[in-house]
């Protein structure tokens, strides 16, 4: 009668859930570093320089948009996959024994 | 369409109309939908989209303007929000979970109810919201207005300023707001609803959202696919033109950052986005697609800004035609009717969308956070006595739908054509900004008081008012310019755009620094200094820890059961209706089981049900205030209510003193414990004590007996023999005497019942007279005594024949311990510090080191080592010990085992302690 360990292996949600929290928190830095005067800089070529011929700066600026929000679709797409079957309660004991 | 010919005004007006149209079907529809219950915006998509509302005409048309005068920094404005929405599972999904908990309406409604439901917070926020957003509904009916004017005009661009004097144009403006104004009312006040969810209102906004992407989108596709080859080719011919090549590099940075950080807070803090985001939110985890659907339309939207802005500089070099049309112009200009048209609905949609939900939000805080509180507190008699106040709540709603779209027709009328519209976008921002603080510290930081937010909020909204309101008053002709460029009276540290001489921003982002550095420096600092009352910390603990409580119902057992049920349901029903009131109450018996046709009291849980529902209708603070007020009685004011909430307090104080006391208690238990042992032992010792009393009184009194038996049965004895056992009986009887004293002076002694014949006495005296008395036992058991006396020892005040027992005691104990032939004993007087020592030494067997003390307490006997017998009653030392404390001195005993002992004791000299001793 004794419960089998692997029964428990699925991951759990408050731990996926927490991770969201911190995937996305980290995201936010990036594009806050992404966005910042300082990397923008970097990329400011004026006319000069172009990818597929839109000005560096334009491309750089959109295409870490265009990451950013991806980034943050993985991260809560991948969240609802990942969850799946619905959330066990927590099992009861059976009540009878007093201690 | 043929491209040639006027676009007729019928054709626009009828395409605005029919548009117009089918939003009121899409609206009609989600109502109905939501009513069949199978809801249309149960929908992440949906809600991404009415989300959307962020982007305004201001986006529509003018994010092409500030392309072209300001290169990319147009960005910044959506990618704070991306940014924020990064950040979303954080903060957005806590402020969706604690609004629906709490049944929150308004942003208003948000912060008043943290903040422990303070009807002052929630009306200046209100006002604040009203003021800062009113001219930014200005803009939107400018917008319209605007480009109506000049789509009228097709084909011809530029020929005409935008509005300048057409009447028609404020003829439009007008007609858009009565239209806007008609439409929210019909699709946001329909019913009072607890839920204070407006479906048919959301299924129209996200559906403008559509237009507004799809009429951008297309304007882009065709200006860069169909005037030009690709981005390729526009972007190099646009390099050649020197006007547009300088918008390639950043302008000066300076600006990026704080309008990023700006419209991060914006995309919270505006009332509409609150309202869509927080408010009209069904279902928490539609947040979770949004929290990349939203960015992912900002990204759409302004992918094609830049290729607009510089089609329109090539297309149109001579600055004819205004920027922020280039957007219609252009399609006008390649003679595309349809384009231009679906342009302007584009515009449109774009507009009464954010002029609709936001008039909604507005006049719903109005209505919620200004209004009624103020009728509940001044015409209380008269609100009381109302059955249906539902109606009373609509009506307040519509008047104030119609009373800001008045305003804002208004102010453009007013200020038309000024500066004021122009930046207007981003001064509403910054006066939504203001709020950030107090919603954002509010939800993580327990501390954060009513009137820290209180003084942080007002504080920012004059810092607001003087660094970018005044200012755009001036721009706009109404103030002297001499006030931006000379400063207030000529003060030129208060310049309004460099206040205290901060240069090097520009105007929004030097405002944004000083509002927000007053606004959280004095927030903060407040609420440090600050004490909360107790429904400010009920309120805050329970925004904070939204996710750790189960849910409603923790505050629900606070509130006293002294409600029933029928008096709860008629409350109900002057702010719900019948209908909903049913529906509530049905909803809570079947959530929780009962029947409440027979329940006569309401219990907490149901009070506290019923208050959220009410929320949903009148706001946090008024449905407090209503519920309380059935609960206790009319003409109930805040402050007993906040009485009901101070128990929590008072239970909290409770279990702390309980606690203390039982830790008193478990300390006073050990106390006693000890106290115990020592009586156990006291007990055991009397107990001792009495036999040994017993058995010392016995050995004399036997003897006596016995000597008395044989004189009496023997009458024939000879007088010698007869005389010993009299010497006997006398000796004994002398012992026995001797022991009873001895009982009896320590009993007095200890009892202080002694009487003390105090007298200056000298002990050299004393101790030659002792050592006199004894001398006849000294001699028989031929014991030597020295005396060393030092010269002149003073005399002492005591009583003498105490003294004298004390002394002969210790001799006479020194004797008996002493060898038998060998016995030495020295007594010793001496005089020092103010203090007279008298030793006694011997030279027997000495004292253990642990019964140097004990031999001081009164019967305690050494037995060990001699002959196993107690060598006298054991109260000798304890009477001396008596003597001596009383007259204020010590006596102690110095002992090496084996080696003899020396007692010592010492008397104080003459002197105050011994005067007192009297």
């Amino acid at each position: 009668m004794s419960r089998g360990a692997s029964s428990d292996s699925r991951p759990r949600r408050g731990r996926g859930a927490g991770r969201v929290g911190e995937w996305l928190v980290v995201i936010f830095c990036f594009g806050a570093l992404a966005f910042s005067p300082l990397v923008i800089k970097l990329f400011d070529r004026g006319t000069g320089a172009t990818v597929l011929g839109v000005p560096l700066l334009y491309f750089y600026l959109f295409g870490a948009w265009a990451l950013l929000i991806v980034a943050i679709m993985l991260v809560m797409e991948g969240r609802t996959e990942r969850r799946g079957g619905p959330v066990e309660a927590p099992r009861q004991r059976p009540s009878g024994e007093a201690r | 369409m043929t491209g040639s010919g006027a676009l007729p005004i019928w054709l626009i007006i009828g395409t605005s109309l029919g548009y117009v149209s089918l939003l009121f079907a899409v609206a009609y529809w989600g109502d109905r939908r939501a009513a069949k219950g199978k809801p249309l915006v149960a929908n992440p998509w949906i809600y991404a989209l009415s989300i959307a509302v962020y982007c305004t005409a201001w986006t529509f048309y003018g994010s092409v303007g500030r392309a072209v005068s300001g290169g990319l920094e147009f960005v910044t404005i959506y990618l704070g929000p991306t940014l924020m929405f990064a950040l979303g599972w954080v903060i957005l999904r806590k402020m969706i979970r604690i609004s629906k908990v709490n049944r929150i309406t308004s942003i208003a409604d948000f912060v008043s109810s943290r903040y422990g439901k303070s009807h002052l917070l929630g009306g200046l926020v209100t006002i604040i919201a009203v003021i800062g957003i009113m001219p930014y509904i200005s803009l939107q009916l400018k917008a319209v207005a605007s480009s109506f004017v000049v789509l009228m005009h097709y084909p011809e661009i530029g020929a005409v300023e935008a509005t300048s004097a057409l009447p028609l144009a404020g003829d439009t403006a007008l007609w858009i707001a009565a239209l806007m104004a008609l439409f929210a009312i019909l699709f946001g006040t329909r019913h009072i609803d607890a839920t204070e969810h407006h479906q048919g209102l959301v299924a129209a906004i996200a559906f403008e959202s559509v237009v507004k992407l799809i009429a951008f989108v297309s304007v882009g596709l065709f200006v860069t696919f169909g005037l030009f080859d690709g981005f390729g080719d526009l972007f190099a011919q646009a390099a050649q033109l020197p006007e547009a090549a300088r918008l390639f590099t950043m302008a000066p940075l300076d600006d990026w950052a704080p309008l990023i950080l700006l419209s991060m807070l914006a995309v919270i803090c505006l009332p509409r986005q609150f309202q869509v985001t927080v408010v009209e939110n069904v279902e928490e985890r539609h947040l979770n697609k949004a929290l990349w659907l939203f960015p992912l339309y900002l990204l759409l939207i302004n992918i094609f800004v830049l290729p607009i802005a510089f089609a329109g500089l090539l297309r149109f070099p001579l600055h004819l035609v205004d920027a922020d049309t280039f957007v219609l112009a252009l399609p006008m200009a390649e003679r595309q009717p349809a384009l231009a048209l679906l342009a302007f609905i584009g515009g449109l949609s774009a507009a009464t969308g954010m002029v609709i939900v936001e008039t909604v939000a507005l006049s719903t805080m109005i209505c919620n956070d200004l209004v009624m509180p103020m009728l509940l507190r001044f015409a209380w008699l008269h609100l009381a006595e109302r059955r249906d106040l539902s109606g009373l709540l609509l009506g307040i709603r519509r008047s104030a739908i119609c009373f800001i779209l008045l305003i804002g027709y208004l102010y453009f009328q007013l200020i038309g054509e000024s500066y004021a519209l122009a930046s207007i976008g981003l001064v509403s921002f910054a006066a939504a900004a203001q709020f950030a603080p107090a919603l954002i510290l509010g939800m993580y930081w327990k501390g954060a008081s009513r009137r820290g937010a209180l003084a942080g909020i007002a504080v920012g909204f004059i810092l607001w008012i003087y660094t970018l309101l005044l200012p755009s008053f001036a721009r706009s002709g109404w103030l002297p310019d001499s006030f931006i460029t000379l400063g207030p009276f000529g003060i030129e540290l208060l310049r309004p755009y460099a206040l205290f001489g901060l240069t090097g921003f520009g105007s929004t982002s030097h405002a944004l620094f000083w509002t927000l550095l007053g606004n959280v420096g004095t927030f903060v600092v407040v609420s440090l200094l600050d004490r909360q009352s107790t429904i400010e910390r009920i309120q805050a603990t329970l925004f904070v820890e939204v996710f750790e409580h189960a849910g409603p119902g923790a505050a629900a057992t606070l509130l006293h059961h002294t409600v029933s049920v029928p008096e709860l349901r008629t409350l109900a029903e002057r702010f719900l209706g019948r209908e909903r009131t049913e529906e509530v109450f049905d909803e809570y018996a079947g959530r929780r089981g009962v029947d409440l046709s027979v329940e006569t009291l309401a219990d907490g849980e149901l009070v506290q049900f019923v208050e959220r529902r009410l929320a949903g209708a009148i706001g946090a603070a008024s449905a407090r205030v209503m519920v309380a007020s059935t609960i206790k009685g009319e003409g109930v004011g805040v402050d007993e209510i906040m009485q009901i909430l101070d128990e929590t307090s008072q239970v909290l104080e409770y279990s702390r003193q309980l606690e203390q006391k039982s830790r008193a208690l478990e300390k006073a238990t050990t106390d006693l414990k000890a106290a115990n042992e020592r009586l156990t032992e006291l007990d055991r010792m009397k107990d001792d004590f009495l036999s040994t009393v017993t058995h010392e009184l016995r050995t004399p009194l036997t003897s006596i007996r016995s000597f008395s038996e044989i004189l009496h049965d023997s009458p024939d004895l000879d007088m010698a023999e007869r005389q010993h056992f009299l010497t006997i009986i006398i000796r004994e009887s002398e012992r026995l005497t001797r022991l009873i004293n001895q009982v009896l002076d320590l009993t007095k002694i200890e009892t202080g019942r002694m009487k003390w014949q105090m007298t200056q006495v000298d002990l050299s005296e004393v101790i030659q007279q002792s050592v006199t008395s004894l001398r006849g036992l000294f001699e028989e058991r031929e014991i030597a005594v020295d005396i060393n006396i030092v010269d002149q020892v003073p005399s002492i005040r005591a009583d003498r024949d105490q003294l004298i027992q004390l002394v002969i005691n210790l001799l006479s104990n020194a004797q008996k311990f002493c060898p038998h032939g060998t016995g030495r004993v020295a007594i010793g007087l001496a005089a020092e510090n103010g203090l007279v020592v008298v030793s006694v030494a011997d030279n027997g067997p000495g004292i253990p080191a642990n019964e140097k003390e004990k031999i001081f307490e009164k019967f305690h006997q050494v037995r060990a080592g001699r002959t196993g017998n107690p060598m006298g009653s054991g109260l000798g030392l304890a009477i001396c010990r008596g003597i001596v404390e009383h007259l204020g001195g010590r006596i102690w005993v110095e002992s090496e085992f084996g080696n003899g002992a020396t007692f010592f004791f010492t008397v104080p000299l003459a002197g105050p302690g011994a005067r007192a001793v009297s």
